[in-house]
């Protein structure tokens, strides 16, 4: 069973992802913010991690930044759910080592779609 | 006494002085006052008291009685007008770097170079008479001491064999040597100002001994003398001779007019002043010293008269009373004490001549024939040394031709009256803002003719250099010119003279003021002047100067006459004090300003501004510029007053002007910010209703309970965009002005209240302890405004305590008191607080803390940066105060109707009384 982390401050986004990665049979973990995304990285060594960028102390870019620089957790795909939807945002996103960036409001069938892509 | 001691004890005591002297200039160079500056400065003004007071005031005694007080009374009655007058002049000294009376006059009226000269020789004139008795009375003393009595002056001891010059060629190497040893850099002479202070010191100290010795040694006190002086002496001091009336009026005038204008006394007051507030001394010093030097002047007159043989100069009485009763040390000690008063006069006295004279006439005229070329930078120093030498040998030969026939105080009153010729024009230039050029310079003229056809010519006739004739019958026979009594008028001599000059002089400054034109650079310097204090407190630096000028010029200019290394050392110092220079292109007027200041300190205000403006175009003020022209077509003084106001209002409309640009500029920008995080805000709950409509959409099998919660979630964020366009739209509304708030009386107390029924369910829900505390008043204050509104900002900080209480034991405190002024409103929660350094932004736009909204529903960052809006357009504040982990205060505080309208009202009367 794939391991999927799911990082936003909003509950309800939360809420609703949760509830679809479940129906998929993916083993889930979510956080509210970057420093408690961290902790679940290290410990749980996710495949996935879904990931807003605004967030309270640590923010996505720096999330993202601290898995793909350690050997031990570089292999993990990191998809950005954000936002902030200008084009050097996106780059930005790609350039720290993103799989994938989709912006708010994203469809929710196009997120499990690249997942699925992703894990495989 | 051997003539070689007393030389050699004199000779002592001023080697001893200039070394002092020369220590504590050196201590205070570097900022290490020996003690502290402002009593050497309140000892240097009694400079005032010269070898006259010190013997003459006693000669004057026995002569006329209590005269010889006036010029002491004088004085003192100028001393209430000291921090308006003095203060002044020593502020715009200070703001245009002017150290000599000329360079005060000279700025003032049209920077003109001719009245710049035209002042400085009759200042020069005016003087020299003054120094040379000076030398008289130390010659005389040096005699009396040594010899038992003064030798006739006898002109085959003209020069070589005579004390008199050699002294003048002492103190002249000694100024030399010591003062103008080289070029400074600053206009400060703390070394002279040293000596001055212990001069008086000795003086004081000096007489009170004699005095001492007289009346309590020789004699058993104050009453002894008076009981044993025969009674036409007493008479002199119990009844005032009917004539005095008039001699002691002028003699007041012209003591007033000395203490304030006198070079010496300028030099000490005004240039050598360091801090305005040292004048709060030397206001209390100065007639303590006078009063304490005065006690003993009556009981050594009567001493004398009663001790000495009539055959001896009163004049002489202080030091004769120590020698006839053989007391040589006491003599001797006298002697010095007079030659410390002397001295002092005659270095100050020189110094500031010798400044005046290079800095004013020398080296004007000099860099004016040079057109440009450059300056050779020993010519300041020369000019400079060549003033001491030609002052002291003009004083000496005053000294011998003339001086010496005449008692002390005449000599010393013929100057003073030369020195009132200068008040009309000095104190037209600080408080008559139409004095004009054509005036002083008249007054000057005509009141220094007239000084000199009724003051000096008679003087010079009594020495036989002119026919008595003229002084019987008048120049060609023409009675009623003759210089003792103008018009036929008989007033005694002092008197007259003071009277026809001053009249003649004061008629011809306000007629030529008044009846011809001030030119432009001259308006320019007026306002300076009469409104000094509102200039130099703001930009003071900018008005003296405007314009432009490359680095390198400036630099080799000032090199050129300061040295490479002085410069060099210079230029340091300005970066350690205001940053860099531009070393490559144009300096600013600071840089210029810098430079003309350490200029002025070589070379004098005067040339300092003819050097530098004649390496840049100087801009005038572009809009005194304006006023002048006006000023000329209109002419009258009314509307040129009220043009001056109307533009300093134009000025303030251009600054609020570019103000209201940049504030543009920010804005714009802002509203970018604004509408990028506006879209951003709107994506997040979007986002939520997407993704629970695609779940709903895609899992038609999930349960009816848990479809429902979806479904309320996608309610609850649909109404979160609702509130935030809502917002955003109220927001922009009360920021552009679209909305204006009602202004109806209302009580805000009442709608406090309100707010809080209106949330009473909700604290009960959540088991919220309220506490509400209202002062007794409130109720019946009313401000003006917008009763929706205003609940509208209760409202929201209500529900933000009760959002933000404390989850375990919620409680908010709702105060509002008033203090007449203000109903103050104050909600208090005891939630987690905000963090310090959020404490200032928590009322920008979008901005939450968002470590506390972790598990609280989240606000649409508005409600803050609107209620402080709103509260705003009351004309209100709204501030918080929060500590961490304890909770948040927000005060409101609103101004009542009344008290708004009190503030408005008294604006108004200010406004209208401009």
């Amino acid at each position: 069973m794939n391991k999927i982390l799911i990082v936003d401050d909003e509950p309800n986004i939360l809420m609703s992802l949760e509830f679809l990665m479940r129906k998929e049979n993916y083993d889930v973990f979510v956080a509210r913010d970057g420093a408690e995304a961290l902790d679940i990285i290290s410990e749980e060594k996710p495949d996935v991690v879904v990931l807003d960028i605004m967030m309270p102390n640590v923010d996505g870019y720096e999330v993202c930044q601290s898995i793909k620089g350690n050997a031990i957790t570089e292999h993990i795909k990191v998809i950005f759910l954000s936002a902030r939807s200008k084009e050097e945002d996106i780059k930005k996103g790609y350039e720290i080592g993103a799989d994938k960036y989709l912006t708010k409001p994203f469809s929710t069938r196009n997120l499990m779609k690249e997942i699925k892509a992703l894990v495989n | 006494m051997a003539g070689w001691i007393i030389i050699l004890i004199s000779l002592g005591y001023l080697g001893l002085l200039f070394v002092l002297a020369h220590f504590m200039d050196k201590r205070a160079r570097v900022g290490k006052h020996l003690i502290k500056y402002k009593w050497v400065y309140a000892l240097g003004i009694p400079v005032y008291c010269t070898a006259w007071t010190y013997y003459g005031s006693v000669g004057n005694a026995v002569n006329d009685g209590w005269e010889f007080l006036t010029i002491y009374i004088g004085p003192l009655l100028t001393m209430p007008l000291w921090w308006i007058v003095m203060r002044k002049m020593i502020r715009i000294c200070e703001v245009q770097r002017i150290s000599t009376l000329p360079d005060l006059i000279s700025l003032r009226y049209g920077k003109s170079l001719t009245i710049s000269v035209l002042s400085s020789v009759l200042i020069v004139l005016g003087i020299i008479p003054y120094i040379s008795i000076q030398l008289k009375s130390i010659t005389n003393s040096y005699e009396i001491l040594a010899y038992g009595a003064y030798q006739d002056s006898n002109m085959a001891n003209l020069f070589l064999n005579d004390t008199a010059f050699y002294l003048s060629v002492i103190l002249a190497l000694f100024i030399i040597l010591f003062v103008f040893r080289s070029i400074e850099t600053t206009d400060k002479h703390f070394g002279m100002m040293g000596a001055i202070a212990i001069d008086s010191v000795v003086k004081l100290v000096a007489f009170i001994a004699v005095g001492v010795y007289v009346t309590y040694v020789l004699f058993n006190g104050f009453g002894d003398i008076f009981s044993q002086i025969d009674k036409e002496t007493l008479g002199k001091f119990e009844h005032l001779p009917e004539s005095s009336g008039i001699e002691w009026f002028f003699m007041l005038l012209l003591s007033m007019s000395a203490i304030m204008l006198l070079p010496r006394q300028f030099q000490v007051t005004v240039a050598e002043n360091t801090n305005e507030n040292h004048l709060k001394t030397a206001i209390w010093v100065f007639p303590l010293y006078l009063l304490l030097i005065n006690i003993f002047v009556v009981p050594i007159a009567m001493g004398g008269k009663l001790l000495l043989p009539a055959s001896i100069d009163p004049d002489s009485y202080v030091l004769a009373i120590p020698l006839m009763s053989n007391k040589e040390g006491l003599a001797l000690f006298t002697f010095i004490g007079g030659f410390s008063a002397a001295t002092g006069m005659i270095i100050v006295s020189t110094i500031s001549l010798a400044l005046i004279l290079s800095n004013n006439v020398i080296v004007p005229v000099i860099l004016k024939s040079l057109e440009g070329r450059n300056i050779y930078s020993s010519l300041p120093l020369r000019s400079r040394r060549l003033a001491v030498f030609g002052i002291l040998i003009l004083a000496y030969l005053y000294y011998k031709f003339i001086a010496d026939r005449f008692p002390l105080a005449s000599i010393g009153l013929i100057s003073f009256a030369a020195i009132i010729q200068f008040a009309p024009a000095v104190l037209g230039a600080l408080f008559w803002k139409d004095a004009n050029k054509q005036g002083a310079m008249s007054g000057l003229i005509i009141g220094f003719v007239v000084w000199g056809y009724t003051l000096v010519i008679p003087t010079v006739i009594e020495v036989g250099l002119l026919p008595e004739s003229l002084m019987h019958d008048g120049p060609f026979g023409i009675g009623w010119l003759r210089p003792e009594s103008l018009f036929g008028s008989s007033l005694p001599f002092i008197a007259h003279g003071t009277l026809w000059s001053l009249f003649f002089n004061t008629l011809a400054f306000f007629a030529a003021s008044i009846f011809t034109e001030q030119s432009g650079k001259e308006r320019n310097q007026a306002e300076l002047y009469v409104d000094i204090y509102q200039y130099s407190t703001k930009s003071a630096e900018k008005l003296v100067w405007k314009g432009e000028m490359v680095y390198q010029d400036l630099v080799k200019l000032a090199e050129n006459l300061l040295g490479k290394d002085r410069m060099a050392e210079a230029i340091d110092n300005y970066r350690q004090r205001y940053g860099e220079t531009h070393q490559d292109g144009v300096v600013d007027a600071k840089f210029v300003n810098y430079t003309e200041r350490l200029l002025s300190g070589a070379v004098g205000s005067a040339s300092a501004h003819l050097l530098i403006s004649s390496m840049a175009k100087e801009d005038e003020i572009e809009l005194k510029d304006v006023i002048v022209l006006l000023k000329e077509t209109s002419e009258t003084a009314r509307l040129n007053e009220e043009l001056q106001y109307k533009s300093s209002q134009l000025r303030r409309q251009a600054d609020e002007l570019e103000e209201a640009n940049e504030r543009l500029k920010n804005l714009d920008k802002e509203k970018d910010d604004f509408i990028s995080t506006v879209t951003h805000e709107m994506r997040t709950p979007l986002t939520a209703i997407k993704a629970f409509v695609e779940i709903i959409q895609d899992n038609p099998e999930i349960e009816e309970q848990e479809r429902s919660r979806f479904l309320g979630t996608i309610n609850d964020e649909i109404d979160r965009m609702t509130r935030l366009i809502n917002q955003v739209l109220d927001m922009e509304k009360l920021e552009s002005g679209a909305t204006t708030i009602a202004s109806t009386t209302i009580s805000p107390y009442q709608i406090l209240n309100d707010s809080i029924k209106s949330l009473e369910h909700l604290i009960l829900s959540k088991e919220i302890k309220l506490n509400q505390q209202f002062g007794d008043d409130v109720n019946s204050v009313e401000i003006t405004g917008d009763e929706d509104r205003l609940k509208q900002v209760f409202i929201n900080l209500i529900s933000n305590a009760i959002k933000y209480a404390s989850e375990e034991q919620p409680f908010i405190t709702i105060q509002c008191e008033t203090d007449q002024s203000a109903l103050i409103i104050s909600i208090t929660d005891n939630g987690r607080g905000i963090k310090k350094e959020n404490m200032t932004r928590i009322f920008e736009k979008f901005f939450q803390a968002r470590d506390q909204t972790r598990k609280k529903p989240k606000g649409t960052g508005l409600g803050l940066s609107i209620s402080k809006k709103i509260i705003e357009l009351h004309k209100g504040t709204i501030e918080v105060t929060s500590e961490w982990q304890k909770g948040s205060t927000f005060i409101i505080r609103l101004p009542t109707s009344s008290y708004i309208q009190a503030i408005e009202e008294e604006y108004e009367q200010n406004f209208n009384s401009r």
